[in-house]
């Protein structure tokens, strides 16, 4: 198997225990979190939907803890360095719960500013646990025929699933030329590692460029008539899975209620 | 005339040249009967891929005609000749199309416009002859040299064509993986299919082939069975082809050993053929 340079995401979508689950209720199910956790604005439901997904993609979906928490790393890094900004204020006197002098003005906190700081990170957080939902158990060729369904006009949905086949081929005709290059010492230095690259550029665009012809006529060998189809099998989603939805909605619910009343009385 | 010709499929003084320069194909005609083993042979640049994408429709040609079933392929019914002349790619990479094995077999099918079922039940099918149905979810990127060739090649037969073109089939398999495209064309050939292969594999050409075509610069210079093709010295040279391997250990016994002048009546065509006629020989 050819796994030297693929997309880890894609790895693990491929890999997924629940990758044959219908791809049209991940999406639903995932929007529906997204949509829930954000019109809640609360930080309970952002945790409960962060635990919730994060159940679904470690335990049910097999994902191992650790590349989980390696892929949601990645946002997790702009989610804090966005909301530090938010929660942060300047001022020309010290105020807030605590303040930092650094010369010429003070960075200060407040306990407002603080907790709109947490919110945020938590609401995002969920958010994104719930399009991990999809992201990590959809390879995007069945994403793209999710999308068809939704009547997304024809050219991007081939656009879509050509650069999906083709982003793999033109990494495996790069890595290969690095190989190449690295192989006569072209990466040796930085000056000759900058001519290589630029080298290596100019050839892939060469390469591409004569390669795509290859590709449309063997497209059109196969009775290619201008409109890219294949053939999807059609997966019912099961009770279990419905269930598991339900059961995510009505929790939530739940939960808004009782905040709903903590906040009456 | 083409009414008693027997040929399916029939090309009547083809031109080709990709910038109206230099022709890359002159003056072809050929005749293809059902059922025939064609090994095309010559060096790189002989023309074979362009004479292949000719004859599966994919280049039209600046002159001359293509007749299938002694029916003039026009513009205009072009996807008969792409469905009936199947054509398999030397690199499976710039064949595959599909996000998964499955989507890539169905992909001619679908561009056919057979009804969902149907698609559904020919790809099952091709997938579990072809061995791939355990892969059939599986991304091509994550698919092996070899596999991807089967996945390939299953996206051609998927389409049930008459003919099937391929261009140097075993130019990067193992010899695992050759041995069982050997198998498969043994199966097609039993279905009835015509095969025509691309090859520079001269040993594999004598071996298989029914006839053999040799082509240099763009033009046809031999067309006939193996061994008048292998035993004549100035096709072998003008080609710059070499002679299998076993033809050469028959002449030299031969030569050696053969009281009477050199016949190619019995010449063996493979091990097995040279090991019976050996011991007869030798009487062991």
């Amino acid at each position: 198997m050819n796994t030297h340079n693929h997309f880890p995401i894609d790895y693990y979508a491929y890999n997924s225990a629940i990758r044959n689950w219908n791809t049209g209720y991940k999406l639903l199910f995932a929007t529906g979190a997204i949509i829930t956790v954000i019109a809640a604005d609360s930080i309970l439901i952002s945790i409960y939907t962060f635990i919730f997904m994060g159940f679904i993609n470690t335990c049910i979906a097999r994902l191992s803890p650790g590349e989980y928490l390696k892929a949601v790393k990645i946002p997790a890094m702009f989610i804090l360095l966005g909301s530090l900004a938010i929660g942060t204020g300047f001022s020309q006197t010290a105020k807030g719960i605590l303040s930092l002098d650094i010369g010429v003005t003070y960075l200060y906190f407040t306990k407002e500013g603080i907790m709109q700081m947490f919110n945020i990170i938590l609401k995002a957080l969920g958010a994104v646990s719930a399009m991990y939902l999809v992201t990590l158990s959809a390879p995007a060729g069945e994403l793209v025929m999710v999308l068809k369904k939704l009547h997304l006009p024809g050219i991007f949905i081939e656009l879509m699933h050509l650069i999906y086949r083709y982003i793999f081929i033109l990494l495996d005709a790069a890595h290969k030329m690095r190989n190449a290059g690295e192989a006569r010492l072209g990466y040796s230095s930085f000056r000759t590692s900058c001519k290589s690259f630029s080298m290596m550029l100019g050839n892939l665009l060469i390469v591409s460029i004569k390669n795509s012809r290859s590709y449309y006529d063997a497209m059109e060998a196969r009775c290619y008539n201008g409109s890219l189809e294949f053939y999807t099998e059609k997966k019912k989603p099961a009770r279990l899975q419905l269930l598991l939805m339900a059961l995510y909605f009505i929790l939530a619910a739940i939960l808004a209620i009782i905040l709903q009343l903590e906040e009456t009385i | 005339m083409t009414e008693e010709s027997g040929y399916i499929l029939e090309i009547k003084n083809l031109n080709y040249s990709y910038d109206n320069r230099a022709n890359v194909l002159n003056n072809i005609n050929l005749g293809i009967k059902k059922g025939e083993k064609i090994a095309v042979l010559g060096a790189n640049g002989a023309g074979k891929s362009t004479l292949f994408l000719n004859m599966n429709g994919v280049y039209s040609s600046n002159s001359g005609d293509i007749y299938l079933h002694q029916t003039k392929i026009t513009r205009k019914n072009i996807n008969m000749l792409r469905k009936s002349a199947g054509y398999v790619f030397q690199e499976p990479d710039s064949q595959i199309v599909g996000p998964a094995v499955f989507s890539e077999v169905s992909f001619g099918l679908c561009n056919l416009g057979l009804p969902a079922d149907e698609i559904k039940e020919k790809t099952i099918k091709v997938l579990k002859e072809m061995e791939l149905y355990n892969y059939k979810d599986r991304p091509p990127h994550y698919l092996s040299g070899g596999e991807k060739k089967r996945v390939a090649i299953a996206g051609v037969i998927a389409m049930e064509p008459e003919i099937i073109l391929f261009d140097e089939p075993m130019a990067s398999l193992d010899p695992g993986n050759s041995l069982m495209f050997e198998h498969l064309l043994e199966k097609l050939a039993n279905e009835g299919k015509t095969i025509i292969i691309s090859t520079h594999n001269t040993d594999f050409a004598y071996r298989w082939a029914g006839r053999i075509i040799v082509m240099d610069k763009g033009n046809i210079i031999a067309d006939d069975v193996p061994v008048k093709i292998f035993t004549s010295e100035e096709i072998l040279k003008t080609a710059n082809i070499g002679k299998p391997l076993l033809l050469q250990v028959y002449e030299i016994i031969k030569e050696k050993y053969g009281r009477n002048i050199m016949d190619y009546n019995n010449a063996p065509r493979c091990i097995n053929e040279f090991a019976e006629w050996f011991c007869q020989r030798r009487k062991l």
